[in-house]
This record gives C-alpha cells, sequence and structure tokens, in this order.
C-alpha cells in the first residue's frame, strides 16, 4: 500500500468519514481490552509477573551477544541451520536461497510480522514463488490485497461481509453467506489442501531459548505446526530480540502473552521445536534489521522488550478510532509508533504525535515498555533532529492551541494580554480545526489573574 | 501553610470561576493562600508537541515564580504532571537554579491529591444535588495516580472520588468506560483533529447515555474539549472543574 | 565482515550495563523491586485504596470437588460425565461472555449472531480461582482445570478405565472411520504402533488418541512431547483430538509446568519437539466470532485417569 504520502492524521480523517464502522472498530477492540482485563485480573500476581517478565528482558537486552551466540550453538548442535540477515533485504535473500536450493516455488506461511516488516512475500512474489498465509486473517487480507491491519487480528477492521465477498470472489463461497462458521470452514478446507500439497512451511517466532537453542511459536489455529510439520523444508525467521535467557522463563511469557493479546489463558497451541524432524531440514533465520542500532538509544532500546502481544493496540484509544492502516507501516499501533521512527525517521515522523499521551498503553504491556513516555521522547527526538517534516506540520497545526497560551514562542510576561485578543480571531475561523466540530467557551469578563487584583490583592 | 496557587494560562483565561473556587476552597480548609502574580504557562503544549528543548524559559519563569512556598497547589492534573516530570533546569544556569527546579517539583500538587495527602480532607461543607459523571483525565490518573486504573491489577481507590463523596447530594454515575481518554491530548486536538474529536463525542456520549446533568473532573482542559462538543451538540449538560463542585455552597 | 559478526559487535557496543535475572515465581524476592533501577510501577500508588484484593479472604468459596480426593474407583466408573457444570462441549460453547452490559448497547462487536464464546475463560469460573494454594489440593486443580479447559472449548472427563474411554469415545465418535491410537492398552480404538514416515498420509484421521504428560490447571493445557505424538504433525491434522492424562498429573500453573519438564526431561531424555495444547483448533479472526477448528482438530477431549489404573500397570 503507498500511504506513505499520507500522515497518521490525514489517515485517520479519512478512516472516521464512516463513524457508524469507526464505533464498531472500536467496539470490536474495546471487547478485546475487557477480555484481557478479566483474564489479568485471574491472576492475583499479575503486576509481579509483568515486573517480572520486564526485568527478563533488560537481562536479555544486556546480553544479547552472549545469547545470541548460546543459542545459535545450541541450535546447530540440535541440527537446524542459522542464518544472520543484517537487514530486510538479506533476510529475504536467504529465505529465497533456501527456496531455491530445495527447487520450491510454493510455500505456505504462517503469522510473522517480521516478514511485513521486511515485505518478504511481494519480493518472493517478484522472484516468482507463490506464498499463502496460513492464517486464518492474514488469508483474508492477502486475498484482498491489504497489509495486516493489527499484529494479532490481522483482519480486525474488515466486516463479515467483507470478508464473506472475499471469500466469494476467490474461494468461490456462495454470494452473499457471511456466516463465521461457514467462512472458516471453508478457509479450512482450502487451506488445509495448501498444508498438504506445500513443501516448504515458513513460520515466525514468539520465543528463542538461549540456552537451548529451541523456539516456540504460539497459535490458536494450529497453522504454524501444520505447515512445519507436513514441509520438507521448515524455515523458521525471528528478530535478534525474541531471545530469553532459559526455558523456565516461558513459565512467565507464556501466562503472560496470550492473556494480554486476546484474554484467553493460552493459545491453543504453543509449540516447541528444538530439532528438525527425520528427514526434514529447518533453517532459523536471525534478523537485525535495525535492531542492534535501536539498542543503543538508552531512552529507547526498552521496546525491544516487545513480545508482540497488541494489548497496546487494543487499549489505545486512537488505534480503535484510526485503525491499523492509518500507521502506515507493518507493526501499527502504539508500540509500531516508537518502533517505526528508528527504522525510518523521517517516513515514521508522525507516528509519535498520533497519541494523546494517556498511558494506557504502558498500563497494559506485559514487559512495561514504558510506551507513552518514549512517544513523548521521540516528538523530542523528532524536532531536534530535523526530521519534523511532519512533526514541524503538526506543531504548526497546532499552533491554535499553542499559541493560545503564553508560551516560550513569545516571552511569557504579556501573554495573558495578548492571549485574549487573539484567541477568538483564530477561533472563530470555520476552517480552524478545533471550532470545526466543537466550540470554545466564550471569553469571560475578566482574567483570574484580574480578578484576582482586583478582589484580593490589598 | 503558604500554599501558592498555580492557575494553569487556559484557565486563568477562559474559566477564572476555577480559579476562584480553587483559591476558596483552600482558604476554607485553612490555607494561607498566595497567587504569583508573574505566572503563565507550564510550558507543557510546546513539550509535547516536541519542542521541549524551548520551554527553558517557561521553566525559569516558573522556578521564579514558585520558588519558597510550602506547596504549590494547581487545579490541573495535566500540568501538575508537567512540572513534575519536567520542570528542570539546567546545570548550564547553575547549581543554584538546578536545585531550585528541582525543589518547585518536589512541591507540586494537583488539588485533589493535595486535598486527600496532604490536607487531609475527611469533610467537606459542600452540596451538589445533582447527577454527575467524573472524568478521570489520563494525565492525573495514570500520571499522578489520583485513582486506579481499569488496566491495573490491584486495590481500587480515587480520591476524586473520595472526595466527591464528601459533597451532599451528589450523585455520581457510572460509566461504561471509566477512564477512557477523552481525546484532548494538548495539540492532538488539533493535530488530529478528526479522531480527538471522535474521542470527544464518544466520553461525553458514555456520560449523556448514563444521564449525567454535569460532568466533572480535575483537569479543565479536557473538561473545555467536552464542553466545546456538548455545546456544539445543543446539549444542555455542563461541565464543572471538581473545584467547583467541592466548593459549592449549602 | 560476515553480517553475523557485524550484528555481534553492533549489539556488543550497544548493550546496555548487565542486568541481573529476576526470581520467577515460588522463589526468593520474586515480584520485589529490581535493586538498581526499580520502575516507577504503576498500581502502587498510594495507600488509600481500602482492601487489597488477592488476601486471603478471597479464597475459594468452597471448591465444588467434584469427587472426595481419594474416589473410590467403581462409584465413578459410571459416573463419567463431563464434570464441569458447564457440560457443553466444543461448537455451542456459550455465548460470550458479554461486555459489561452497560459498556455496549446489541450493537456491539460480538456478532451477536454466532456463538461467539471469547476464547477466553468464563469470567466467573476462574473468578474462584485465586485459590490460596490450590498446588496443595489435587481436587481444586483438577476441578480447575476441567472448568479451564471447558471454557476454551475443551471437554474433560475424569474416568476411571481404559474401557470406560473406549465406550465413551464410541459413543462420542460413532462415524469415526479412522482412529490412530498411541495409548498404551487402547490399541483396540484403531491403528497404532505404526509410523507413517510421510505425514500426509494422515490427513483423513478422525480421531488421534494420544497420552499427554500433564495437564496446567490455570490454562487447561496439555503437554506433550514427540516421542508420545507418532508423528508431529498427527495431534494437529486430526479431525478430533483425545488426550489421556492421568488425574494426579495437573500442576497448577506454568512455573510448575517447565519445573515437570525438566524432570521429565532428565528422566526420559530431551525432546525434539513438543506442545503445550489448550483446546480444539480456533479462530476469531472474523469479526471476533469464535469457531472451532480451524484448521486442525474440531474437538480436544481430556480424559484425566484415576490414579489406581495407572498403578496397576497400565502405562
Ligand atoms: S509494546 Fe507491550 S503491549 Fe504492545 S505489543 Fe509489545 S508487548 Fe504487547
Amino acid at each position: 500500500m503507498s500511504t506513505n504520502s499520507h500522515d497518521h492524521a490525514a489517515l485517520a480523517a479519512d478512516f472516521n468519514k464512516d463513524e457508524p464502522r469507526v464505533d464498531w472498530h472500536d467496539q470490536t477492540l474495546w471487547w478485546i481490552r475487557q477480555k484481557r482485563d478479566k483474564a489479568a485480573h485471574t491472576v492475583p500476581d499479575w503486576e509481579a509477573l509483568r515486573n517480572t517478565a520486564s526485568r527478563i528482558k533488560e537481562n536479555v537486552l544486556s546480553n544479547l551477544s552472549e545469547y545470541l551466540q548460546s543459542f545459535e550453538a545450541a541450535a546447530i548442535a540440535n541440527g537446524v541451520t542459522v542464518h544472520w540477515a543484517a537487514d530486510a533485504a538479506e533476510h529475504n535473500a536467504i529465505v529465497l536461497s533456501i527456496l531455491r536450493k530445495h527447487q520450491v516455488d510454493r510455500m505456505v506461511k504462517s503469522k510473522s510480522m517480521l516478514t511485513e516488516e521486511c515485505h518478504l512475500n511481494e519480493f518472493l512474489h517478484e522472484q516468482g514463488i507463490e506464498v499463502i498465509d496460513t492464517d486464518l486473517g492474514e488469508r483474508v487480507v492477502q486475498l484482498a490485497g491489504e497489509p495486516p491491519s493489527h499484529i494479532v487480528l490481522p483482519c480486525i477492521h474488515k466486516k463479515k461481509e467483507e470478508i464473506g465477498e472475499i471469500f466469494h470472489e476467490h474461494l468461490g463461497t456462495p454470494a452473499g453467506n457471511a456466516d463465521p462458521q461457514f467462512l472458516t470452514h471453508a478457509a479450512r478446507l482450502h487451506l488445509r489442501e495448501k498444508f498438504l500439497t506445500r513443501r516448504a512451511a515458513l513460520t515466525g517466532v514468539n520465543f528463542a531459548i538461549a540456552e537451548t537453542g529451541e523456539f516456540v511459536v504460539c497459535t490458536n489455529e494450529g497453522n504454524a505446526d501444520m505447515g512445519a510439520h507436513l514441509a520438507d523444508v521448515h524455515i523458521a525467521c525471528m528478530g535478534i530480540e525474541k531471545l530469553i535467557p532459559q526455558r523456565r522463563h516461558l513459565g512467565v511469557f507464556l501466562r503472560l502473552l496470550t492473556r494480554s493479546a486476546t484474554g484467553q489463558p493460552i493459545t491453543t497451541y504453543s509449540s516447541h521445536f528444538k530439532k528438525p524432524r527425520t528427514g526434514q531440514e529447518m533453517h532459523i533465520v536471525l534478523v537485525d534489521n535495525g535492531r542492534s542500532v535501536h539498542l543503543g538509544r538508552p531512552d529507547f532500546r526498552n521496546s525491544l522488550k516487545c513480545i508482540r502481544c497488541a494489548a497496546c493496540f487494543n487499549t489505545c484509544p486512537v488505534y480503535r478510532r484510526s485503525g491499523g492502516h492509518s500507521y502506515h507501516t507493518a507493526v501499527a499501533g502504539p508500540i509500531g509508533s516508537i518502533l517505526s521512527p528508528n527504522l525510518d525517521m523521517k517516513k515514521y515522523a508522525d507516528l509519535p504525535f498520533a497519541s494523546t499521551l494517556c498511558g494506557s498503553c504502558s498500563n497494559v504491556c506485559p514487559v512495561k515498555i514504558d510506551i507513552h513516555e518514549q512517544l513523548y521522547k521521540w516528538r523530542q527526538v523528532i524536532v531536534q533532529e530535523g526530521y519534523a517534516a511532519v512533526g514541524k506540520k503538526v506543531a504548526m497545526k497546532g499552533m491554535n492551541w499553542v499559541l493560545s497560551h503564553p508560551s516560550v514562542y513569545h516571552t511569557a510576561g504579556k501573554a495573558g494580554r495578548w492571549l485574549m485578543g487573539k484567541v477568538p480571531f483564530t477561533v472563530n475561523n470555520g476552517l480552524n480545526a478545533w471550532y470545526r466540530q466543537r466550540d470554545m467557551p466564550a471569553p469571560p469578563k475578566e482574567s483570574f489573574g484580574e480578578w484576582y487584583k482586583k478582589n484580593k490583592k490589598s | 501553610m503558604r500554599v501558592a496557587l498555580f492557575i494553569p494560562c487556559y484557565v486563568d483565561q477562559f474559566y477564572p470561576q476555577v480559579g476562584i473556587a480553587t483559591l476558596e476552597l483552600l482558604e476554607k480548609l485553612g490555607c494561607t493562600v498566595f497567587y504569583p502574580p508573574n505566572q503563565t504557562c507550564c510550558g507543557q503544549p510546546m513539550a509535547n508537541s516536541g519542542f521541549e528543548h524551548l520551554t527553558k524559559d517557561c521553566n525559569r519563569l516558573f522556578t521564579e515564580n514558585f520558588l519558597g512556598y510550602d506547596y504549590i497547589v494547581g487545579p490541573s492534573g495535566s500540568c501538575v504532571l508537567h512540572i513534575k516530570e519536567h520542570l528542570h533546569l539546567d546545570k548550564l544556569e547553575g547549581y543554584a537554579a538546578a536545585s531550585a527546579a528541582a525543589e518547585v517539583r518536589s512541591r507540586v500538587y494537583e488539588l485533589t491529591e493535595f486535598l486527600t495527602d496532604i490536607l487531609k480532607v475527611e469533610t467537606l461543607e459542600a452540596s451538589f444535588p445533582h447527577k454527575v459523571g467524573l472524568h478521570q483525565s489520563c494525565h492525573g490518573q495514570r500520571g499522578l495516580k489520583l485513582s486506579q486504573m481499569t488496566e491495573v491489577v490491584g486495590p481500587a481507590f480515587s480520591k476524586p472520588v473520595k472526595l466527591l463523596k464528601m459533597v451532599k447530594g451528589i450523585e455520581l454515575i457510572d460509566l461504561a468506560r471509566q477512564d477512557e481518554c477523552c481525546g484532548f491530548g494538548g495539540t492532538f486536538c488539533v493535530a488530529e483533529e478528526a479522531v480527538s474529536v471522535k474521542m470527544g463525542k464518544d466520553r461525553v456520549a458514555d456520560h449523556l447515555h448514563h444521564g449525567a446533568e454535569f460532568i466533572t473532573g480535575a483537569d479543565m482542559s479536557c473538561l473545555m474539549h467536552m464542553e466545546g462538543i456538548l455545546h456544539r451538540q445543543k446539549s444542555g449538560v455542563q461541565v464543572r472543574h471538581i473545584a467547583e463542585i467541592l466548593n459549592s455552597r449549602l | 565482515m560476515s553480517s553475523r559478526d557485524k550484528i555481534l559487535n553492533t549489539i556488543k557496543g550497544n548493550q546496555p550495563a548487565q542486568r541481573p535475572l529476576p526470581p520467577l515465581p515460588g522463589e526468593a524476592g520474586y515480584g520485589e523491586p529490581a535493586a538498581p533501577a526499580p520502575e516507577p510501577t504503576a498500581g502502587t500508588p498510594s495507600t488509600d485504596g481500602p482492601h487489597e484484593p488477592g488476601t486471603a479472604a478471597a479464597a475459594t468459596p468452597g471448591t465444588p470437588a467434584p469427587t472426595a480426593s481419594a474416589t473410590p474407583a467403581e462409584s465413578t466408573s459410571s459416573a463419567a460425565e463431563p464434570i464441569a457444570a458447564a457440560s457443553t462441549p466444543s461448537a455451542n460453547t456459550p455465548a460470550a461472555p458479554a461486555p459489561d452490559p452497560a459498556s455496549d448497547p446489541a450493537a456491539s462487536t460480538p456478532s451477536a449472531d454466532t456463538p461467539t464464546a471469547s476464547a477466553a475463560p468464563d469470567p466467573d469460573a476462574p473468578e474462584s480461582a485465586p485459590a490460596p494454594d490450590p498446588a496443595s489440593d489435587p481436587d481444586a486443580l483438577v476441578q480447575k482445570f476441567i472448568t479451564v479447559l471447558e471454557a476454551i472449548g475443551g471437554t474433560a472427563y475424569i474416568v476411571s478405565g481404559l474401557s470406560r474411554i473406549v465406550s465413551l469415545l464410541h459413543e462420542e465418535y460413532p462415524d469415526a472411520r479412522r482412529i490412530i491410537s498411541g495409548v498404551p492398552g487402547l490399541e483396540s480404538l484403531g491403528e497404532s504402533g505404526q509410523r507413517y514416515p510421510d505425514p500426509h498420509t494422515l490427513e483423513n484421521v478422525d480421531v488421534a488418541v494420544l497420552s499427554a504428560h500433564f495437564g496446567v490447571a490455570e490454562n487447561g493445557a496439555c503437554w506433550i512431547t514427540e516421542e508420545r505424538m507418532i508423528e508431529r504433525a498427527l495431534p494437529f491434522i486430526a479431525q478430533n483430538l483425545v488426550l489421556v492424562i492421568r488425574r494426579n498429573d495437573i500442576v497448577a500453573d506454568m512455573h510448575e509446568a517447565y519445573s515437570r519438564i525438566e524432570e521429565t526431561e532428565a528422566a526420559n531424555g530431551a525432546y525434539g519437539f513438543a506442545t503445550f495444547i489448550a483446546g480444539p483448533s480456533k479462530t476469531a479472526d472474523i469479526e471476533q466470532s469464535l469457531v472451532l477448528g480451524a484448521h486442525g482438530p474440531k474437538s480436544m477431549t481430556v480424559f484425566l485417569l484415576d490414579e489406581e489404573m495407572f498403578d496397576a500397570g497400565f502405562f
């Protein structure tokens, strides 16, 4: 999707043209947030668990090079081939070379936000390789020719009628049938055929264990397992931050992950892949793509703790009312807004501003990333580094508001009087962003300062 | 107890009655209240737009104005939070300045937390016989921890609710979403106008749906945003800063 | 320089100062803030919180203990009903833990026309969970396991003997044409003892019956390693999955689960592949409507076999 020319505010405004749809989107995600709350409340030591998860991940970040090497050594000993990719292009090339080696031109793929980040599908398509996304939600958006709008619920922006349409067109289901049960069954038949006929499967990785060289993939559908266990070649792609030190630490993360994500106590499948099965090849691609640089930003490195549960999406009042595509990046939502500027500060300069800084994201985050504080800090960096094409624009747009405060732009002392002169004028402008859908309070007879002088100061 | 009154710029200009209520309330409760007349703005609108580096003058002024009081109290969670977190003066300005800023940071309180934690108010002579919806402003709630947050697994508490419950005749309504952001967000309210307004409409709708006659809160900026929407919708529901309710006469 | 070395070098230059690993639940110091940089933790605001939840008082309001601890084998053998109150198996899971009624009028999300149970546990059920120490009460663990498993779309039976499993399976899957059993003592159910070098041939398996190592009360998951799967693909590709575990092999939570896994590994050697399975394959990708049977098993049944059977020499 070529949404780069737009910024979040413009895309969100677009999304908001259909208000009932915004309501539907908001309520769907809010419902998931509520399920998350209920699930969290069944764990009395929830906050201690979050704290522990956060500290484990901090330990990981402080030992990342050691853990990566230990993971690599263990994985190799387990009979797995380990690859390293410095960036998206190298990642894609590695995947391609594995497929070429096996003369595979059709592959199934389970959910992997990393491959979205690397635009693997487009790349392989150009190379003549067909990729079938097997997660139902991902399959839906793939058929629709769109990127996922949410990292856990890829087609959460689609109504069932639209999905019915897409299936009618691509899978031949009867027109007008929008029953989720029916559509899921149709997808089941469609995708089981793919699983049975594809010789290569790519999966993402939720956690990789430095100690044992194994990795864990969590799904509800079982699509990662169906793909991996039926294929001759299993390629698992992971960002280098997915490591955890020891297997027993999974106890902490698996308790948090799905409760945070969907409110389930655990995903249906939490599969621990260690060795290839007899006759199978297993590959792990360790991908950097900016992460090692990100690690060097003390204010922002903690975002690498993310376990991609999407709780911050579901709770974000802005995400819920602007939709994933308005973030024009693979990982949307609050976490995407603090990860993306690291990849391309100019292109994503708008994202840290797509927030009210309400802080709900940081409260739900199972690994306690200070998301809203990082949003604030990114704003400072973006402005200072001059990447503020959008940031500045935002500030300019915000000028009515900014200037309505006796701010530092104008020496503080005389600002009070200045304000009263200017504000009613700018604000009554019909094009003014405040006034379009809101009124301003009527200016009072006197300011508090004036009242005080008259009544109190003797 | 010498208390300096910190009245945020937009309250000063648009909602003088909120400043007056805050002042009267504090005096009623025995504080000696001063209003440093040269105060202007805490600098938050700039900082939240990424221009924190330009707020130095603001910080200096604020520090000068508010140094030397026992407490600094403001009727705005958001502005108070900004001061608490971001009022820093460089060592370049001298050690004294830096430590003065730290001093101010440590003495600034949002009104309801001041009443609850410092004055330890247990009763109030106030009456407000109306159905009232409480808007939990995010910076007060999640930033200053004025009340427990729905995301967090922990004991329930709420400083604003505790105070409001001391008001005679008041009926606090329940909301479907207790602590969802109203979408004001400082410059967000114009930079992301569409989402901001939608969030505000949704928040207002929740209060209307549950029968609020008044919407109150500890942050006038959120209330201004919601008031703007209520007016535009020609609703009869009004906003009142919590200070006005706590100061309402019998 | 290879990408590997380049990456590792950059990381070495950028990784922060050493942070220690925290204690895990059950270990001394768990839950206490980190010494060096205590985060300004949410949830620890000042102390006027009127009541501390989670203190023991919340206890299990009389855990419904289905059967007294030493279930006499005979008495239960005939009473192998699904245990938990909501004996609704799979498909007709109750209609969604409705969002607080206040939160949204009918229009709301969970498209009302589908049996959209959230995959979340029934809100009421695990409420009884913050039990003070369920670990010490095996019956409470079993009960909780069953409650949670049913809430996520699975079914559980406590059975006193393998023959009971056979008859229940015949009842439940009367039309099953292809059953594969990996459970010692249940060979008669169908194919057993074979290997399937080409896992694609498993596509038409109606029921796979396998023995798992243990279940986890807090989430209804069962742990099963590769040797017990016959083929890695089998538990995923079968149309229906049946797992058998010992009634006493229920651990409280995931921390205990991983301790248990370490023990099992120490005894049986390392696994090449293993998985937790919690309920049938499912998806809620279409408007958050829960549908059971996404790609894999449409149902998951767990038989909790009474201790005595094991002592009698099965397994
Ligand atoms: S930032 Fe936290 S809440 Fe958001 S996806 Fe990552 S782990 Fe989940």
